[in-house]
């Protein structure tokens, strides 16, 4: 039986090789096909990508530069940058913009999220103000903050930080307030503390969706950090980007892009790490859409 | 195994009403009065919206709001008492603990004179106790229905409770799984004597478990009569109890008077 060849594979020889049948066999596919296909289909990302650079490659080639520079020579502008010395401080004022800000915003949202969500006279008061500004597209508050906070790093941080808090005060409060009354009860039986009600009931219940809240938040405050530097003052990866654009030296100008990407992938990672290992229970599927 | 004592539980004109629209009230009890002796084990039974569940919560503290009293060996209820146990219907476990952090839940209030091996030893004790030994690392959501129930009731039996309270501990569960659960809460009861209250619309289970069962009528709720279930004890096989001569009179008496079609000529 070993030697037949499985190119064409009956029902009869596959219950003659083994006393169990596989759901693949017994529908009459071939091992051998259904590994092959498996292999593609994982291959298919990187194929996509390839594809996609050739195809990058050969427009940019026959286009205006100054409209497309092509991948190689991104590439090259890259690494120029990164010799030249250019893309380190650029690319640290980026995460250091990023980090306060939207470190600042995690512990300020988060904080008056349980609040929001525990006392309905906290929420009362505060939701107009969480309305306003979850409505307001907040990139049009630039110029106030640089009136308030001038055009250095004060600034800049609080540019990130105000975009990114209202997702995640919202989404910590939603958590919160759905925690479920049986659990509330559960921890008033066994005489939990109204402290310990949330620390230990609440806050628990409610990292999903804090989480939620902080994936949405990382991503504005992407946003933000950009436009700090570009609006506020002209500096870091920001700074970067509008000269390169205003000069049109595309292929820096698609370098510098390129990095702030690299910038939003390494927190997102960071986040994702944080996650895993702080709060192994949760999934990854966002619940709150804000 | 140590036996516990148990509280006496005095409720006296106790009700329960909620205010609706147009200045109407939904009046969930009315003037309840019940004395539940040490160490009793008692039934509340009766259909739904009879308020049993809600005369259960006023006893654990966690409805306060009610004309009358209920005192707990002799002293008011208010708040939750010290040393009780709860069962709740649907197990209400932490999802992010597991079966051993979930049961020593149970043991909060002590916390603080116990050290971690001693805590340790003592949740090892319930989970044995309750037959999930086996499971103590695992996660409620990898745990059956009926296994939840046990973590339950381990965490409510951990502190080593005056009082027990159940909720229909058993109502969201299979047929078999629950058969088998009375016969192992009888056993566990017999072995502990902590005064319990039980709610349930099992007539059955009410009549296997008890000493006595409450049996409640609704709109509004009251308690129509008490019944003490004379069955002898130990309470070993649901078979022999509730199939007995006397087993079928209790029962048939017990629904007739919880659906309000008792009449005079079934004795208790």
């Amino acid at each position: 039986m070993a030697s037949e060849p499985l190119d064409s594979v009956t029902v009869d020889h596959a219950r003659s090789a083994s006393p169990v049948r596989s759901p693949t066999v017994a529908a009459g596919i071939d091992p051998a096909q259904r590994d092959r296909w498996r292999w593609f289909q994982r291959g298919l990302p990187y194929i996509s990508v390839l594809v996609f650079l050739g195809v990058w490659q050969v427009v940019g080639d026959h286009i205006d530069p100054i409209l497309l520079a092509t991948p190689v020579n991104t590439a090259k502008a890259f690494w120029d940058l990164l010799t030249s010395g250019q893309l380190g401080p650029a690319f640290g004022s980026a995460m250091a913009d990023l980090g306060i800000g939207y470190g600042l915003a995690v512990v300020v949202g988060v904080v008056v999220g349980i609040l929001m969500g525990r006392s309905r006279t906290a929420e009362r008061v505060l939701n107009p103000y969480v309305n306003f500004f979850q409505a307001t597209p907040l990139i049009a508050l630039v110029p106030l903050i640089v009136i308030w906070f001038g055009v250095g790093l004060e600034a800049r941080v609080a540019v990130t930080f105000m975009l990114a808090i209202w997702s995640i005060i919202i989404n910590t409060a939603t958590g919160v307030k759905e925690t479920p009354d049986a659990l509330i009860d559960v921890g008033r039986v066994y005489k939990l503390s109204r402290l310990q009600l949330v620390s230990r009931v609440a806050l628990p219940h409610a990292v999903p969706s804090i989480f939620a809240g902080l994936r949405i938040a990382l991503g504005k405050a992407l946003i933000g950090m950009v436009i700090a530097q570009m609006e506020v003052s002209v500096s870091g990866l920001g700074g970067l980007i509008i000269n390169y654009g205003n000069a049109f030296k595309t292929a820096y100008l698609l370098a510098a892009v390129f990095t702030a990407s690299l910038v939003g992938m390494i927190a997102a990672a960071l986040l994702e790490v944080l996650r895993r290992w702080w709060f192994p229970w949760t999934t990854n599927d966002d619940r709150n859409l804000w | 195994m140590t036996a516990m004592g148990g509280a006496r539980i005095e409720i006296s004109g106790v009700g329960k009403r909620y205010a609706q629209r147009r200045n109407s009230a939904h009046v969930v009890l009315q003037d309840i009065t019940l004395t539940i002796e040490s160490g009793e084990f008692v039934s509340l039974v009766g259909a739904s919206g009879c308020g049993k569940t809600t005369l259960l919560r006023m006893i654990s503290g966690l409805a306060p709001y009610y004309p009358g009293t209920i005192s707990i060996d002799g002293q008011v209820v208010r708040g939750v008492p010290k040393r009780v146990g709860f069962v709740f219907q649907d197990a209400a476990l932490l999802p992010w603990k597991t079966v051993s952090g979930n049961v020593a839940v149970g043991l909060n209030e002590v916390r603080g004179s116990y050290t971690r091996q001693e805590i340790a030893g003592v949740v090892e004790e319930k989970l044995a106790l309750v037959g999930l030994s086996e499971h103590a690392h695992k996660y409620p959501r990898q745990l059956s229905g009926g296994q939840q129930q046990r973590a339950g009731l381990a965490r409510a039996l951990v502190g080593e409770p005056e009082l027990l309270l159940m909720d229909e501990p058993f109502g969201a569960l299979d047929a078999f799984t629950r058969l088998r659960l009375q016969e192992e809460l009888a056993d566990i009861v017999e072995r502990l004597r902590t005064t319990t209250v039980f709610v349930t619309h099992d007539v059955e289970e009410a009549v296997f478990l008890s000493d006595r069962v409450v049996a409640m009528g609704a709109n509004p709720g009251t308690v129509r009569d008490v019944v003490d279930v004379d069955l002898p004890r130990p309470r070993t096989s649901r078979e022999a109890a509730l199939n007995s001569a006397r087993g079928i009179e209790l029962r048939e008496n017990i629904l007739q008077l919880v659906m309000g079609t008792h009449t005079d000529r079934v004795a208790h």
